[in-house]
């Protein structure tokens, strides 16, 4: 299979960002979760968030 | 401090508060894909409510969230009186509010809730169409940011129903 150039890559389909640039992929993510997984996910991104916080504080 | 925000939601419920999900946690367990730092709660101002959510946040080890680091409880009789509450916990930031948007309450928002399942817990949240307008109200720079993706999520989740 030929490998994709960057022509392939500009002509992504535009649809999936929304009309005010709401990624939709992004949320199409989310929507296949279950609500504790959602939360999960969050909780975990936020988690990371505080480590690399407290590591880099002063 | 970690981030626990279903801990907090299970110590709230534990101590049966009557209590409303609201903000970016409400929206993250609709499918938003926007992070956020707190949770978001309004609750029932009762003098038999505010007294369970005292308890809970005691549990909670909750503080104000004070620049000057003064370490400040909550406590019923401020719960019943002041409209917000940003508060340091065991679970991460919990931020309680009387309302939202323009004055909606419990009450208010009661008809605009539904209960969603988290492991073994119902919570009760604020459905999506109603966080946008609270958010519209609210008019805060960190709300207008989330509108789009809320938008966005809303249509989608719209289109997935009409299919």
């Amino acid at each position: 299979m030929a490998e994709a150039g960057p022509d392939a890559e500009d002509a992504l389909d535009t649809s999936e960002w929304g009309l005010e640039w709401g990624d939709v992929s992004l949320i199409r993510q989310k929507l296949a979760l279950t609500p504790t997984e959602r939360l999960q996910a969050a909780q975990g991104l936020q988690n990371k968030v505080l480590r690399i916080r407290a590591r880099n504080a002063g | 401090m970690q981030a626990r925000f279903d801990e907090a939601l299970r110590v709230l419920t534990r101590h049966e508060v009557e209590f409303i999900v609201v903000g970016g946690i409400a929206a993250i367990l609709q499918g938003s894909p926007v992070t956020t730092e707190d949770v978001d709660v309004v609750y029932r101002v009762s003098d038999e409510n505010c007294r369970r959510l005292a308890e809970a946040l005691d549990e909670l080890d909750a503080s104000y969230a004070d620049p000057g680091g003064r370490i400040v409880r909550p406590d019923a009789e401020r719960l019943t009186s002041s409209r917000v509450h940003l508060l340091n916990t065991t679970c991460g930031r919990v931020d309680l509010m009387r309302t939202v948007g323009h004055d909606l309450g419990y009450t208010e928002l009661l008809g605009r809730s539904k209960e969603l399942e988290i492991e073994e817990l119902s919570v009760r949240v604020l459905e999506l169409e109603a966080i946008i307008e609270t958010k519209e109200q609210a008019d805060r720079p960190k709300d207008r940011y989330q509108l789009p993706f809320l938008r966005q999520l809303l249509a989608e989740i719209r289109r997935l129903r009409d299919e």
